[in-house]
């Protein structure tokens, strides 16, 4: 071994000792969870081996069809809002105007606002003593208080929806600004020069450049909404969620810690799936470039 | 009109309608901080913005152990568990910025080492290292969230900080070591060469010669950590359960589920947390340009 290839294996060893010993051990213990028996009330059964029985018991139960069907709601209104916003917003701010720096800046703020805060702010925006109802009340623009809370699960799937979407926004524009600048201008403008409209040139021109970008944009918010925790914990005060939270109350509420690995396994294979398909889309290399949206 | 002006006034209305939508929730926030609790508890058909004023008591209450005050705007019905609880805040705070600074460290020490030999030497399965470690970060959190519990709890180290840092750091390094590998590739090997005939070694060379070129790439990384971890809720609250270690976002999100609890004191808490995310995008905004992003991509 040449002395350079063995200081190049020595300096990468801090890091992949933390994170292979953080990612393999404890993904593999999941996975052994999954299989045996492990509730904290019956301590007498704890590691005996059961098989199938979580998962069967995990994906029959009532509240699993229920998150599934929050959380695949959730997912298409917030990967669709998303995608749509940050592309029309990250055209509109890449044109120059007066402004447009500070414009740029005040948007990027949700995106570093802990989405804990996230979540209690917008509850606090939508709540029946909230900021929609303190503000048009008074002013007489709607009669009394509308009740936004409370209304049924997928109303509140909706507003959560807002909350992602105030979240997410930021960063997509920021991506989608920075991918737009590979565009050459001069492409645009003869394409303008052969009478080609705003939405021909976006859609012949613009988009083939963004394209990929938007696809792995659209990946990446896929995956934070199906397994997205914190915003809902928050803003319905703990008390329901999506497929995240069920997983969470089934091992730290219930003490199934069998079950609750179950489920996560089945999260994980289920985003393995959704990321396989995309990698069938994508031209490998692309993938690489783009792989900080992970962070 | 003309077709440049009409595009023009559309241009601003876009961004006025942006800037209103995210600063909306943040303004709200911080008005409803500054509220008496008899106010906050009125009913929007009776509400009358400010009637009981504005008062900074509940941010002295948050920082300065006292008698509780008498003005009856202000105490409303007292509440007494969330009374005990908010004395930890300055606590919390301080865990918050300790388990980020540490994790923004570690990520710019052995995260900037990995990252120099990713990109500067070529080893037998040093690619595959690569697409391990960023791929790590595919696996959901809640299939880690279970597992990391027992194994806090295996090491001895549930309920301490430096189980949180652990975490937060594997959580953040896939990303730094990415960017900082993209990074150094993008430095001239020519100059450490040079170095390195006369006589430095590879280790001298990346300290004197690439470390101080990459110098804003490790702003960025150390901020981006910094952030992901400042604002980390869900390992933080399974690893953490005791309110001495807690972190920020845990801390708050205790507040949100109990009944018990004053609601300007859950505004006050709101406020101080998102505080230093203004700061952060204030320092990010001056450290990092879109056009630089744009390089990274079109690498």
């Amino acid at each position: 071994m040449r002395p350079q290839e063995r200081t190049g294996i020595l300096m990468i060893l801090p890091v992949l000792a933390l994170v292979g010993f953080f990612t393999i051990y404890p993904f593999s213990y999941a996975i052994y969870l999954s299989f045996v028996k492990y509730v904290i009330f019956e301590p007498q059964n704890i590691g005996k081996w059961i098989g199938l029985k979580n998962y069967a018991g995990v994906l029959s139960s009532y509240y699993f069809s229920e998150a599934v069907l929050n959380t695949l709601v959730f997912t298409v209104l917030s990967v669709v809002t998303i995608v749509i916003l940050a592309i029309g917003v990250s055209l509109a701010l890449n044109e120059q105007f007066k402004g447009v720096g500070i414009v740029r800046f005040l948007i990027l703020i949700p995106w570093a606002i802990p989405s804990a805060s996230a979540g209690l702010m917008w509850r606090w925006i939508f709540h029946s003593y909230g900021w929609v109802n303190k503000i048009l009340v008074p002013l007489g623009i709607i009669p009394e208080a509308i009740y936004f809370l409370g209304r049924g699960r997928l109303i509140e799937v909706g507003l959560i929806m807002i909350a992602q979407v105030w979240q997410q926004l930021p960063f997509c524009v920021v991506i989608l600004m920075a991918t737009l600048q590979l565009v050459p201008k001069e492409l645009l403008d003869s394409a303008q020069v052969d009478g080609a409209n705003a939405w021909q040139r976006f859609r012949h021109v613009t988009f083939p450049f963004i394209r990929i970008a938007v696809l792995i944009l659209a990946a990446f918010q896929a995956m934070l909404a199906i397994t997205v925790y914190d915003v809902i914990y928050v803003f319905t005060g703990g008390l329901w969620g999506m497929i995240s939270y069920y997983a969470y109350s089934e091992s730290f509420l219930l003490g199934d810690f069998g079950r609750g690995a179950a489920l996560s396994i089945t999260i994980a294979f289920t985003i393995l799936i959704v990321i396989l398909i995309i990698l069938r889309i994508l031209p490998g290399q692309k993938i690489y470039r783009y792989s900080f949206v992970e962070a | 009109m003309s077709l440049r002006n009409r595009k023009k006034a559309l241009l601003y209305i876009i961004s006025l309608i942006l800037v209103f939508f995210a600063l909306f929730p943040i303004v709200t926030t911080f008005i409803g901080s500054l509220l008496t609790e008899t106010e906050l508890r009125t009913l929007p058909e009776e509400t009358k913005w400010f009637s009981h004023g504005i008062t900074f008591y509940y941010y002295y209450y948050t920082f300065f152990d006292g008698e509780f005050t008498s003005n009856p705007d202000i105490r409303y019905t007292l509440r007494s568990l969330v009374i005990l609880n908010i004395l930890y805040l300055p606590r919390i705070m301080l865990n918050s910025f300790i388990v980020a600074l540490a994790v923004s460290l570690i990520n710019i020490s052995i995260g900037t080492i990995a990252a120099y030999s990713f990109a500067r030497t070529t080893f037998r399965g040093s690619t595959p290292v690569f697409v391990f470690i960023l791929l790590s970060r595919l696996l959901p959190p809640v299939a880690l969230a279970v597992p990391y519990y027992v194994i806090c709890f295996k090491l001895g180290i549930s309920n301490t900080l430096l189980s949180v840092i652990l975490i937060h750091s594997v959580l953040t390094l896939p990303f730094s070591i990415w960017y900082l590998t993209l990074y150094f590739r993008t430095i001239p090997l020519d100059l450490e060469e040079s170095a390195m005939v006369d006589g430095c070694s590879m280790f001298q060379a990346m300290r004197r010669i690439s470390l101080p070129i990459a110098l804003s790439g490790l702003v960025a990384v150390s901020l981006f950590s910094f952030v992901l971890s400042y604002n980390e809720f869900m390992f933080a609250q399974f690893v953490l359960e005791k309110i001495e270690v807690q972190t920020l976002p845990v801390f708050l999100a205790s507040l949100s589920t109990s009944t018990d609890v004053y609601w300007a004191t859950q505004y006050t808490v709101l406020t101080l947390s998102i505080i230093p995310a203004i700061i952060f995008i204030g320092l990010i905004w001056r450290y990092i340009k879109i056009s630089e992003l744009a390089g990274a991509l079109k690498y």
